[in-house]
């Protein structure tokens, strides 16, 4: 089972984003904490999805993971070193991001536009050099959407553009890819396609690559992810395997729904894949 | 570019023919001893002045259409010309005995007072947004800019109220806008002034590609956004501000240049859409100045109803060609 084999065996060596401590919210005159002392793990080679009702606070834990909004307290260490001493560059040389908006400026290609994610690499004009074009093309093929390179983006489908923009983000050439809400928008066979692209690339790169989520798609989450972060809004925080984390009825409590018993799949039954490495709850 | 440099030295109320001007420029002399001055000391100052300036109002608005992701932002959004207008509007129709000499003496004291007054006013806009431009969103900022714009039109409006009608005269001719008042000298304020301001906004070319996403995607990418907005403001500061100070507010160009090189080019790369932008501005700049004078005739129109005359249908086009939603929709 080469499933089995790429999945890492604990304890993970060394996660790939950790956080110590971590208050998120919003600063200011009055400021407002949503989560409260989080430590996450995001190891190596790791699907994560983040997920809870709506207030939670999962853009802004994915934003402050992302470097993108300051903790209220605590930190944020990339590959050991705290989020606030890595410059701009360097910082989006490793972190690749997704946002929930919708974006679509006229007069540029898919190519073009996965080029723009070669920013952090290329020099101060922004020409791009051979191996610039070599990951370009390497994240088309990879995201599968080749045949899409000199249509303007203008012209694509919300599902297609989703793709360019991932992509775009990983000719960044990231070791985490961030992705806030990728499958808004999106029709059924949109969503299911995006989060296989997702899993394929954690399975597939070579270079130890993680991809965090969120999504209020909780049943296809659930069924495609290694690991789930769940936020309640009380600024509770649950980590664990989807199926853990179903045989606790932590969703039902999480989401304030005895209703969604019966729209969740039934534990590991209908959960595929090997997630039966043991849970330190942090 | 060079054609209409070359139309616009040989067209105007003289009419020279086109061997003598380039016989002119060149160093010689022209058929008629009376060309030379023309030629030199009218018409040159008056076109590269007019290149200069179209570039600058070009480049201007193209980058706050990038900035504000907005495709009716133009170089004024920012209340440059309204601070401008109030700075004149000071000095013409409020200061009592000096407004007969800066009447008389177009192109000589008289107008560096005015172009003083509208630096000052500029300059004043430009300071209140730069202090905003740090604290406030970009959204914000922009209807800061649009509201500095009433207030400052409300001041204005005082000022004509209580205002002799031919000092009012004397402030609407500036608010036509000109290229010909600026002599020699002046150029050498104006034209390093717009140069480095051009050079500057080649130099946000990458950030601005990278904004075309949006402030957090270009985040995202590694650019530093509040840095970077610094940068193109200046820019903007410079180019803008530079032509009204010495140009008056000239409408229009700035707005409607930058989507006639986005539609003739089809791409949004700001290193080829800068340099595009500053070489048909500078055209679109003497064509106008050229229609402005009407050849054949001694009468001359306003520069700005010209401008508009020619940026208005540009702009509707636009529109009906539904080509703004294609480039700003989210």
């Amino acid at each position: 089972m080469t499933l089995l084999e790429m999945t890492h065996t604990e304890p993970t060596p060394r996660p790939l984003l950790a956080s110590k401590q971590l208050t998120t919210g919003y600063g200011g005159r009055r400021p407002c904490a949503l989560l409260r002392d989080v430590e996450v793990r995001l190891a190596p080679g790791e699907l994560v999805a983040v997920l809870g009702p709506n207030g939670a606070g999962k853009s802004t834990l994915l934003r402050t993971l992302a470097g993108m909004q300051p903790a209220l307290a605590g930190r944020v260490e990339l590959l050991g070193t705290p989020l606030s001493e890595l410059r701009p560059r360097q910082l989006a040389r490793r972190v690749g991001v997704v946002l929930p908006e919708r974006v679509a400026p006229g007069m540029l290609s898919a190519y073009d536009l996965i080029a723009l994610g070669r920013t952090p690499h290329t020099g101060w004009t922004g020409r791009l050099r051979s191996r610039d074009e070599t990951v370009i093309q390497r994240a088309l093929q990879v995201v599968g959407i080749a045949h899409l390179a000199d249509r303007d983006v203008t012209a694509l489908s919300d599902g297609e553009r989703q793709k360019v923009m991932i992509a775009r983000a990983l000719a960044q050439e990231p070791k985490v890819l961030i992705l806030d809400e990728p499958t808004a928008f999106l029709d059924l066979p949109g969503r299911v396609e995006v989060m296989s692209l997702l899993k394929r690339l954690v399975r597939q790169s070579e270079a130890e690559r993680s991809v965090l989520l969120s999504t209020h798609d909780l049943d296809l989450a659930l069924r495609t992810v290694d690991r789930v972060w769940l936020l309640d809004r009380r600024g509770g925080f649950h980590t664990g395997s989807p199926a853990e984390l179903l045989a606790t009825r932590a969703f039902e409590t999480a989401f304030e729904s005895e209703e969604l018993s019966r729209y969740l799949p039934r534990g590991s039954a209908s959960d595929p894949g090997p997630r039966s490495e043991p849970v330190a709850p942090s | 570019m060079v054609a209409c440099l070359l139309a616009r030295l040989a067209g105007g109320p003289v009419a020279i023919p086109w061997p003598d001007v380039v016989r002119i420029l060149a160093g010689g002399e022209g058929e008629l001893p009376a060309w030379n001055g023309i030629v030199m000391q009218i018409r040159l100052p008056k076109a590269i002045t007019a290149s200069l300036a179209g570039a600058a109002l070009a480049v201007s608005g193209l980058l706050m259409q990038t900035l504000f992701r907005n495709p009716l932002a133009g170089p004024f959004v920012l209340g440059i010309s309204a601070g401008a207008s109030l700075g004149v509007a000071i000095v013409l129709l409020s200061v009592g005995a000096g407004t007969s000499q800066l009447l008389a003496g177009l192109g000589l004291v008289g107008d560096f007072g005015l172009v003083a007054a509208a630096s000052l006013g500029s300059g004043l806009a430009l300071a209140l947004v730069m202090f905003a431009a740090r604290r406030v969103s970009t959204l914000t900022l922009l209807i800061l800019g649009v509201l500095f714009g009433y207030a400052t039109s409300a001041l204005v409006t005082v000022l004509i109220h209580f205002s002799l009608a031919e000092r009012i005269q004397s402030y609407i001719a500036w608010t036509f806008g000109s290229f010909g008042n600026v002599t020699w000298s002046q150029l050498q304020i104006l034209a390093p002034t717009l140069v480095v301001g051009l050079a500057l906004a080649l130099a946000t070319a990458k950030p601005l590609n990278a904004l075309l996403l949006g402030e957090g995607y270009a985040a995202s990418m590694g650019i530093e956004v509040t840095r970077a907005r610094w940068l193109i403001l200046i820019s903007t500061a410079l180019l803008a501000g530079g032509v009204t100070a010495f140009c008056g507010p000239i409408g229009f160009l700035g707005i409607a240049v930058p989507h006639l090189v986005r539609g003739v080019f089809r791409l949004a790369d700001h290193r080829v859409l800068i340099p595009a932008s500053a070489v048909t501005g500078a055209a679109v700049a003497l064509i106008s100045d050229l229609v402005a004078q009407l050849p054949g005739s001694q009468a001359v129109l306003p520069l700005n109803a010209v401008t508009a005359l020619i940026g208005a249908p540009i702009i509707g086009a636009i529109i009906l060609r539904r080509r703004l939603d294609d480039s700003f929709s989210r």
